[in-house]
């Protein structure tokens, strides 16, 4: 069940820092504190801690923010946010708890960027130009940017749960079964309500006429 | 798109971009920790709190308990106060004596 989805960005991202997937409860072979012992430090007032954590985490946290609220300001904000709620529950964080910090730090990110995209119309995707690559001419980046609105579009006619799986799924570059585990789920569950997500995705770009890669210029 | 592989192919290319610039992330670090409140433990607080109580209270306070004493000590003759605390403490008229 170690399925990896989309392993190639997973190792990219592994190259930057530790990914959601890899095993936090121990001390690094290099000495350096494990998420628990910078939670423990930062419980009692150390902000250098808070910051290295931060600086661990954060990164992977801000992709899917960004992917899901499509505006890298209010992904900002958002993950801002959950690391405030961090330093403020860091003194009640139980280590022996069973919850990794990982685990629910992306859980909270998830679902304020999912409250924050639920709130803000449609067409902010087509505003976001800083979304597509900067490498790109310019067709290619309104290419990019139409296939983001129809892709939007069409998560937006899925069930809450469903769309929450789906953009786990391809927003969130983690294993399946630590995207089931930030849901609460089985990986059955998961799998299939990613199965029935899927279908719902690919109806409703059947019903906007895309039936392939090509179909949006 | 009627495989999987289709739709992930046709998801992969929708998906923004997942990088994030080293300033962006320096950026984020650094707003985030102006906002971080400190944290004290009860010591840290109450030691903060303790010279703010003495200066403000130690004063009237003093004064107050000196002025009890010397009034206190004009107005209640220490024989007369013995007898007043055994009528006090008395369950009746009669214990009292009077």
């Amino acid at each position: 069940m170690g399925q990896i989805i989309r392993g190639t960005v997973v190792s990219a991202v592994s190259e930057q820092g530790p990914g959601l997937g890899e095993d936090c409860s121990g001390e690094s072979d290099d000495g350096e504190p494990n998420d628990d012992r910078l939670l423990y430090d930062a419980a009692n007032g150390d902000r250098r801690a808070f910051q290295r954590l931060m600086e661990r985490r954060a990164r992977p946290l801000m992709v899917l923010a960004t992917r899901i609220t499509g505006n890298e300001a209010d992904a900002d904000e958002v993950v801002q946010e959950a690391f405030l709620k961090v330093w403020e529950m860091a003194p009640r964080w139980r280590t022996d708890g069973g919850a990794r910090f990982s685990t629910w730090v992306y859980r909270v990110v998830l679902n304020a960027s999912i409250d924050v995209r639920r709130r803000r119309p449609l067409n902010t995707l087509e505003e976001a130009g800083e979304l597509a690559d900067d490498g790109a001419d310019g067709l290619d980046q309104a290419v990019a940017r139409q296939r983001q609105v129809v892709v939007r579009q069409a998560m937006e006619t899925l069930p809450q749960r469903q769309r929450t799986a789906v953009m786990l799924h391809y927003f969130g570059e983690i294993s399946a079964p630590e995207a089931a585990r930030i849901l609460g789920l089985t990986v059955s569950a998961m799998e299939a309500l990613l199965v029935r997500g899927k279908r719902g995705i690919r109806m409703a770009l059947a019903q906007r006429g895309v039936t392939g890669l090509g179909d949006v210029l | 798109m009627k495989h999987d592989d289709d739709l992930d192919a046709f998801m992969r290319a929708a998906t923004p971009p997942g990088n994030v610039s080293p300033e962006r992330l320096a950026n984020l670090v650094a707003t985030t920790m102006v906002r971080v409140p400190l944290r004290r433990s009860w010591r840290d607080a109450v030691r903060a709190w303790w010279p703010d109580v003495v200066g403000r209270y130690a004063v009237p306070m003093a004064t107050a308990a000196m002025l009890g004493l010397i009034v206190g000590h004009h107005v209640v003759p220490a024989e007369d106060g013995a007898v007043q605390i055994v009528a006090l403490l008395s369950p009746s008229i009669v214990l009292a004596g009077f």
